[in-house]
């Protein structure tokens, strides 16, 4: 198998550098039979891709331990689910992960564009290929899964139990299905700038592939959060480490580009901004799995130092150097159709979105890359912690929440004082109100009752959109309200998709407000009997309890909850120490309702039984995982066919 | 199929004056961010040092905010679990004649142990501590065996 799998990679190396070559080719000779083989040849990549891939997860399910990448990271203990996982648990796996999603990727788009496109389809093949022809290169030569090691060992090191998981299977598949999706629309906007259509074109039958890849980023990124807060057991889901900033930068970046393309759509302006916001979108996507991969800055996920960093530096310059170029090549002919009239327009309101979110991008960008621009400057380095990256971003998505309530509502190109009396009076008053609410409610901090007012401003603006659609079809068209809310929705899937995508923000920016403003912690050393509170919580130490379990020795606190009084249960942080594995492995214990999680950590203990705590209320996170599903919610409904795509469409 | 271009040149002056607004708009827009960076930039900044660095460099960096990068020397560890208190002694990993003793105070990683690379935030005393108040510790074997 393994031998299968290193001759499959070679094969789709091959056939991927000839199927750009030939597409590129193709329109010299007027496409005909040249196209068509390049066609094919991205098929055939696709199949050969999953051969590899499948002959890695047979290596992995088989236990071959003769393979250096099954003896790394997998064992004979560990179950199905995260055998299979340990795919994408090393470097070598995770690139095949990405070669074999983009050939996949690629062959989605080669057959719906089969009959479209035909000016774009060649570079867009080439683009897509050439992208792929590097990933391939890479584990082809460099960092190949199916290296053999010289001595068989009876059994594999298996994967990190901080690993083991859930997250592991969804948390890096996600992100990449985000990564990688993004060369689509990439492709496609080099496409555009290289046969000079620029229209909305390429714009208009990338939708739904920018749609795909951004909601699977954030997904990704939400998936990582959660993973953290369960097994990390600091307390926290986001810590601005290097690699979750890699993530968190191109989805800000496509944010934008996913609104600034629309100012394209309707009103021919802001072409150039667009072009760049897609090509910084595709570089830090690439740059994310850089990091990722080739432990150039230090994080709790660098997996170790490797050689593929320049290969990606070399392949990154490259993008960037390409892109730019011919950018400023059709510079003269991306020239906007329509200004940008006034400051208090829908068109301006967005071009203000865009410039907070890349505002917020490049602070992140530049936080996380200064240790290298001080050291290779000053020779010394230069480091910003997590303060830093939230006292930058703090305001400025305070900022971005009070554009989300505008954007949708405000009128196009001119605003009337008409229109902007009826659609945010209502909430305006509405906001109002509910600050003063927080405020009577002990709600205080100025902090707080800002970012929680301008929620309630934004869901105030919705729900009134929402009301007024309903009533008109309701009076006009005699439908049931509910009926009538229905089709509302039915008849613009992305408009009333793009505001459940806006709800679900909304709800992870109060959880995320309420935890870092209202966290409550106590750190305590506690015999057996004794008390501590944090909060309104009283929880009784009541001692130690061993026992192993199949692959693990487990030291569990045993400790009675109440609050207020009331008996609430047993719980029981821990510590497990894998067989293997002499690190143990902090198991928290979380007790989670819609207003608060109780969040124990048991952090060390002496022989006599005296243990140690950290007992932590954080207050709304399940809000942020709520939102992720309202997110999801939303982003089908705007994926789904719309009734004007069919009408304006071709 | 695709839409013939419209290349139709847009000159209208009496939109120069929103124009203006707009481009002033965008100005503060970006001012902004960027005094909301350099701020919380001066603020937080701190140096990234080896433990063989902070020795050349202790005159200049005493009391300043650094994170420094070393491994921790066998037999050093000295923790008390009732207090939370750790005092080890870290070396550079190039050059193990350097070394420098940290006192740190909260919850210890999993992960620490002799021998493991870790990474402390604080900052060196006037006696020569590195009084850290933040500590992650990383056992590399366990993410890339050898």
């Amino acid at each position: 198998m393994p031998e299968l799998g290193n001759a499959a990679l070679l094969v789709s190396l091959l056939v991927a550098a000839y199927a750009m070559v030939a597409a590129l080719l193709a329109v010299r000779k007027g496409y005909g039979e040249l196209l068509q083989s390049s066609r094919n040849s991205i098929y055939v990549v696709a199949a050969f891709t999953t051969i590899a891939s499948i002959a890695l997860l047979f290596a992995l399910i088989g236990r071959d331990f003769s393979l250096k990448y099954v003896a790394e990271y997998s064992s004979r203990d560990m179950t199905l689910f995260y055998t299979i996982s340990a795919f994408w648990g090393g470097n070598e796996g995770s690139l095949l992960l990405w070669a074999w999603t983009l050939a996949l990727f690629a062959t989605v788009v080669v057959w719906q564009n089969r009959e479209r496109h035909r000016d774009l389809m060649p570079y867009v093949m080439a683009v897509m290929m050439g992208t792929e022809t590097f990933f391939l290169f890479l584990l082809t030569f460099i960092a190949s899964p199916f290296t053999r090691l010289a001595v068989t060992p009876p059994d594999g090191n298996g994967l990190n139990p901080l690993l083991q998981n859930p997250g592991m299977f969804f948390h890096p598949t996600t992100l990449y299905l985000g990564y990688v999706g993004f060369t689509i629309p990439y492709a496609f906007a080099m496409a555009a700038l290289i046969t000079g259509n620029l229209g909305s074109e390429w714009i208009k039958s990338t939708r739904r592939w920018t749609l795909f890849a951004w909601f699977f980023l954030g997904l990704g990124n939400i998936f990582g959060a959660q993973w953290a807060y369960v097994e990390l057991g600091w307390g926290g889901y986001w810590g601005w480490d290097p690699v979750e900033s890699a993530s968190f930068m191109p989805w800000l970046t496509g944010t934008a580009y996913l609104h600034s393309v629309m100012i394209q759509q309707r009103r021919s302006a802001l072409k150039v901004w667009n072009m760049v916001l897609i090509i910084v979108t595709f570089a830090l996507s690439i740059f994310g799995t850089m990091l990722t991969r080739s432990g150039i800055l230090s994080s709790v996920h660098t997996f170790g130092q490797s050689n593929i960093g320049p290969m990606f530096v070399g392949f990154l310059g490259l993008i960037v150097i390409f892109s730019v170029a011919l950018l400023v090549e059709r510079l003269d002919r991306l020239q906007s159709e329509n200004e940008l009239d006034s400051l208090v327009s829908r068109e301006s309101s967005f071009l203000f979105n865009n410039l907070l979110l890349v505002g917020a991008a490049f602070a992140t960008f530049w936080g996380t890359v200064f240790p290298l621009v001080s050291e290779a400057v000053r020779g010394v380095k230069i480091t910003v912690g997590p303060p830093f990256f939230n006292q930058v971003n703090a305001p400025i998505f305070l900022a971005i929440i009070v554009l989300m309530g505008i954007c949708p509502l405000i009128g196009w190109r001119r605003a009337s004082t008409e229109n902007l009396i009826r659609n945010f009076l209502y909430p305006f008053i509405a906001t109002m109100v509910f600050a003063l609410v927080l405020f009577m409610g002990s709600i205080r901090e100025s902090y707080a009752v800002v970012a929680f007012s301008l929620c309630a401003f934004v869901v105030a603006t919705i729900l009134l959109e929402f009301y007024r659609g309903t009533r008109a079809r309701h009076r006009t068209l005699s439908e049931g309200y509910l009926a009538a809310l229905f089709n509302l929705i039915w008849q613009n899937k992305p408009r009333y998709g793009g505001y459940f995508v806006h709800l679900g923000i909304i709800l992870i920016a109060v959880g995320v407000a309420a935890s870092s403003l209202y966290k409550m912690e106590n750190q305590v050393t506690l015999r057996p009997g004794e008390s501590a509170t944090v909060k309104d919580y009283n929880l009784t130490y009541k001692g130690l309890n061993q026992y192993p379990t199949a692959s693990k020795q487990v030291v569990a606190a045993n400790l009675e909850v109440s609050q207020n009084g009331k008996y609430l249960g047993n719980m029981a942080p821990a510590k497990e120490f894998h067989r293997g594995h002499e690190q143990p492995n902090t198991e928290v214990d979380v007790r989670t309702t819609l207003i608060e999680d109780l969040y124990l950590i048991l952090t060390g203990w002496e022989d006599d039984g005296t243990a140690n705590f950290r007992l932590i209320v954080n207050p709304m996170v399940i809000w942020i995982w709520i939102g992720g599903v309202v997110l999801l919610f939303g982003t089908v409904i705007a994926f789904l066919p719309d009734r004007r795509e069919r009408v304006g469409g071709g | 199929m695709a839409v013939a271009e419209v290349t139709r040149p847009v000159g209208r002056g009496w939109l120069k004056a929103n124009k203006l607004k707009l481009l002033l708009g965008v100005g503060i827009v970006v001012l902004a961010i960027t005094a909301l960076g350099l701020n919380a930039f001066q603020g937080n900044m701190m140096y990234y040092l080896t433990v063989g660095e902070l020795k050349a460099r202790q005159a200049e960096v005493v009391g300043q905010g650094v994170r420094l990068a070393g491994k921790v020397q066998e037999g050093s560890i000295q923790r008390d679990n009732r207090i939370m208190t750790l005092r080890f002694l870290a070396y550079d990993e190039k050059d193990p004649t350097k070394t420098v003793l940290v006192a740190y105070r909260g919850v210890i990683p999993d992960t620490f142990k002799e021998g493991a690379d870790v990474v402390v935030e604080g900052r060196l005393d006037a006696n020569g501590v590195f009084q850290a108040s933040q500590l992650f510790a990383k056992c590399p074997s366990k993410y890339e065996p050898e």
